[in-house]
């Protein structure tokens, strides 16, 4: 009887748990169907006005079109700066590697507003301000922490002799990792673009600070939320979820899927 | 035949804070099957990491056909080695395995499928052509691996204990592949092992190592009859040493002052009066029926068994154990006893004395 | 099969001279390592390198202009919004890192220990999503749960309580932070539980300790690290968020953030921001050290 009560409250407790982390995105995407104006209780009925009224914002659009080009160009980039700071990693040893794994890392720790700042500052004085370039490299700079991350994390399971087979079999350096290391790490490779793609599709306060007057999309919905607030953020927002859920969905089924190891 | 194919001049391979292979030096004839053999740590899997060019030596040189190698980098030494751990590559194939060297070298995928067919074929791994490596047991991993090196037809084929990873059973089906394979093709084998069974029954050299340095070069025979030094004596194994100083000095014999007695043993070159040294006696060249000429006694401590052989642990008077290996059938007929005194004999021509 | 049968090429005089220590090919991991550390240098390290360089720095007519002055360390260090805004910072971190962990603990050990394995992976995959999906628009939807038309004042009308604006306080900003910090806080935890040797609690057990003093002395010691670690990544998340203050608190009493904006906005103050952001990582820098003190080095 005891086990039992003890049962239920663990459930309980677990359910409490996760309702608080759902509220906001189940609030969200409730609210992104009301018809009501307003977003009071109880819900006023079905519509989807406030997506077809999103679709006749062009900064909206223009937003999302910005968002979607700096979150691929982040992705890129970060995914080749991440995978070369984890081979040289996994390959080789130098002084000063330490420093370099580093400098790679640290980035998502420091305060966006701090990182914001910085940049804006060294952007403008360099004559990069204000321009979406500016937003995908300060992203990218982010971003390839948790690229490395992943792809690291993939090739620890490589024995560092297989690569070596490859060299003694007529592999070049080159041969080496396009035969060998990519095909090992090709599901990190593409977590990783998925998930910099995430990160940057998130970020608001560099963008904020470097985008000028090219508004990300969050910089846009910050803008919003700032101004007189619209029912439209809920559609938007519903949209935004949808997106980043399928991308971090699939960069976890990518890192989870079984890949045959030596 | 005598000229080398590879040769190993003054090899040394120095790290911040040991020596791992010191002033080697080595030739390997054309086609000849060769070991190299040594404790953990001797430097045999260094050197053999050397001559493949996956490893550079920090001084010395090395030649192929006479041509210096160290500035080739592996990829074009064409020295294909087998890994320990068979190193195949966990996202191909067994085919595409097989092909991955010709790949590389940008022969056509219609050749390099002929080619692979036909080592698939050789080494009896048709129905798993296809198959991923994961689904393939040791055996048939390690004739993946054979087939990867062998596939660019290489004059040498490097070997790194390849059969450490196999169980007992499959090392000796494969021992006997190997020597086969080593037969038909007629090249040079190379072949690194901790296991003096494997480097006797397949080799036609085995080069003995330790401490990064040689300390024999030889047949099996040479090195089992005639170990060059006490190192390789004790390795070997079933070998009997005393230690003593020369007493006396004649044409090629030489009689040892030990505290088990004196004996008479064959000498060695540049032996002196009252030099330390070691009087060796192989463990199966000694008697128990006390007929050879050299007594020593001692009593029974322990014993056996590998397959009809049995060996004999003997502890002699100041402690010492010494091993004898017989048939048997012939120590059953002497009915022997847990802690029975025993007199041990032997022929002085079968005892040698070795500098310590 | 004999296409070995190469003709003997006999060695020619072969020189024993060692020859020289060959490093060919280091070219090739140079051009390997080159662009990450390039890039992370010229887009990261110059640019802090420069806002450290920027504190000193004049404002002449809106343009930071270079210069060596202490000016604006003696005013903003001196100033006594900032010295509120920065004990108000540390006041609200330090008590959101508690109030986490409290409520991630149990929920860790429930996840870690007392859950169908079967299920184990798709919950932990519910708390990775979150962390990635737009904080901005989560920390926003709680407005319409806490404000006076909220959800929750909806479900007290109808309980006959009356309504209470919860949004623009300590509470409003705590849930904000809860909201950013709860589920990597309860992952990091979750996994430095799964981490612990289950013998060893086995082992506590047999040896006749009760539940909770396997709890008090075996459980909570070794996952030491994994607190420490969750107890840092929630200070450094709520030091240096902006969300949550701006749209839950209404900036009031400013976290050094909001100061940071408003310093930049209000006449452009760059070098006067710079100095609180390179105190802000001064912070977060102490409490990444304090953290590494506290650590065990024991290796597992």
């Amino acid at each position: 009887m005891q086990a039992r009560c003890i049962y239920f409250l663990e459930r309980l407790y677990l359910l409490i748990i996760f309702g608080f982390i759902a509220t906001p995105i189940t609030m969200i995407v409730l609210f992104s169907f009301n018809k009501d104006r307003f977003p009071g209780f109880p819900w006023s009925g079905f519509s989807l006005r406030w997506y077809e009224a999103i679709l006749n914002e062009p900064m909206v659009i223009e937003s999302a079109i910005n968002s979607i080009t700096v979150g691929l160009s982040t992705a890129l980039g970060a995914t080749i700066i991440g995978f070369l700071a984890a081979y040289v990693d996994y390959r080789y040893k130098f002084r000063g590697k330490t420093a370099l794994n580093l400098i790679v890392a640290i980035p998502p720790a420091i305060p966006p507003t701090v990182m914001g700042i910085a940049l804006l500052a060294f952007f403008a004085r360099i004559g990069l301000f204000g321009e979406l370039k500016a937003i995908a490299i300060a992203h990218i700079a982010i971003a390839s922490s948790f690229a490395m991350a992943l792809i690291s994390l993939r090739l620890k399971e490589l024995d560092t002799s297989i690569e070596s087979a490859a060299w003694n079999l007529g592999a070049s350096r080159l041969q080496g990792i396009v035969f060998v290391i990519l095909p090992h790490c090709r599901t990190a490779i593409l977590a990783a673009f998925f998930l910099s793609f995430a990160v940057s599709f998130d970020e608001f306060m560099i963008a904020w600070f470097v985008g000028g007057l090219n508004e990300t999309l969050p910089v846009r919905i910050l803008n919003l939320l700032q101004g007189q607030v619209s029912p439209r953020i809920n559609a938007i927002g519903t949209l935004v979820f949808a997106l980043t859920f399928s991308l971090v969905a699939s960069t976890l089924w990518l890192m989870k899927k079984k890949q045959p190891t030596t | 035949m005598n000229a080398a194919l590879l040769s190993l001049k003054n090899i040394s391979m120095e790290y911040s804070n040991f020596i791992a292979v010191d002033d080697l030096n080595l030739d390997i004839k054309k086609g000849e099957f060769i070991s190299l053999m040594g404790p953990s740590g001797c430097g045999k899997s260094t050197t053999l990491r050397m001559m493949a060019g996956l490893d550079n030596p920090t001084s010395g040189a090395l030649y192929l056909d006479g041509e210096s190698q160290l500035e080739v980098p592996t990829e074009k030494r064409g020295m294909p080695m087998v890994w320990q751990n068979f190193a195949l590559f966990p996202f191909l194939n067994v085919q595409k395995n097989i092909e991955f060297p010709l790949k590389m070298q940008g022969v056509p995928s219609e050749a390099r499928s002929k080619k692979a067919a036909e080592w698939i074929e050789r080494m009896g791994l048709t129905e798993f052509a296809k198959r991923n490596i994961s689904q393939l047991s040791g055996g048939q991993r390690q004739r993946v691996a054979l087939a990867r090196a062998l596939v660019t037809e290489p004059r040498i084929l490097l070997l790194d204990e390849p059969l450490s990873a196999l169980d007992s059973h499959l090392r000796i089906k494969m021992q006997t592949e190997l020597v086969r394979l080593h037969k038909e093709l007629g090249i040079t084998f190379i072949y690194v092992t901790h296991s003096q069974s494997e480097a006797f029954t397949m080799s036609d050299r085995v080069v003995i190592m330790n401490q990064g340095k040689v300390q024999q070069i030889g047949t099996p025979k040479q090195i089992y009859r005639a170990p060059n030094n006490a190192f390789v004596a004790e390795f070997i194994g079933m070998n009997n040493l005393i230690p003593g100083a020369v007493l006396r000095l004649e044409d090629k014999t030489a009689e040892i002052r030990t505290d088990l007695g004196i004996f008479k043993a064959r000498s060695f070159v540049g032996a002196q009066k009252d030099t330390p040294s070691k009087l060796v006696i192989a463990a199966d060249c000694i008697h128990l029926d006390g007929s050879g000429e050299q007594k020593i006694s001692g009593k029974i401590s322990g014993e056996e068994f590998v397959g009809s052989v049995i060996t004999l642990f003997i502890e002699l008077k100041n402690g010492q154990e010494f091993k004898v290996q017989k048939q048997q059938h012939e120590v059953e007929s002497l009915n022997l006893k847990y802690g029975a005194d025993l007199t041990l004999s032997w022929n002085a021509e079968n005892a040698f004395l070795l500098a310590s | 099969m004999n296409n070995y049968s190469d003709n003997l090429v006999l060695s020619k005089n072969i020189s024993t001279k060692p020859s020289i220590k060959v490093r060919k090919g280091r070219w090739f991991p140079a051009a390997l390592a080159l662009p990450p550390l390039l890039w992370q240098f010229m887009f990261f390290v110059l640019p802090m390198f420069f806002l450290l360089a920027l504190t000193f720095w004049e404002v002449k007519s809106y343009k930071p202009v270079p210069a060596f002055v202490m000016d604006n360390w003696i005013r903003i260090l001196g100033s006594s919004s900032f010295q509120k805004a920065l004990a108000y910072t540390i006041q609200m971190s330090t008590l959101s890192s508690i109030i986490t962990i409290i409520i991630a603990l149990p929920a860790a050990c429930i996840l870690a220990f007392r859950i169908n394995k079967k299920h184990q992976p798709i919950l932990i995959a519910l708390l990775v999503v979150p962390v990635f999906t737009s904080y901005v628009l989560r920390t926003y939807a709680w407005q319409v749960v806490l404000s006076p038309q909220g959800l929750i004042n909806w479900v007290f009308s109808h309980l006959g309580v009356t309504s209470i604006d919860m949004l623009g306080g300590a509470f409003a900003l705590q849930i904000g932070y809860l909201t950013l910090c709860l589920p990597v806080v309860v992952l990091i935890l979750t996994f430095s539980l799964l981490g612990v040797d289950r013998s060893q609690l086995e082992a506590a057990s047999n040896l006749g300790c009760r539940p909770h003093q396997v709890f008090w002395h075996v459980l909570l010691p070794s996952i030491r690290n994994g607190i420490l670690l969750a107890v840092t990544t929630v200070f450094m998340l709520t030091f240096s968020d902006y969300i949550a203050p701006l749209l839950l608190s209404g900036s009031n009493p400013p976290t050094l953030s909001i100061l940071i904006v408003d310093t930049i906005k209000s006449g452009a103050q760059w070098p006067r921001a710079a100095v609180i952001g390179i105190v802000m990582m001064l912070f977060i820098g102490l409490v990444l050290w304090l953290s590494q003190l506290l650590s065990s080095k024991e290796k597992r």
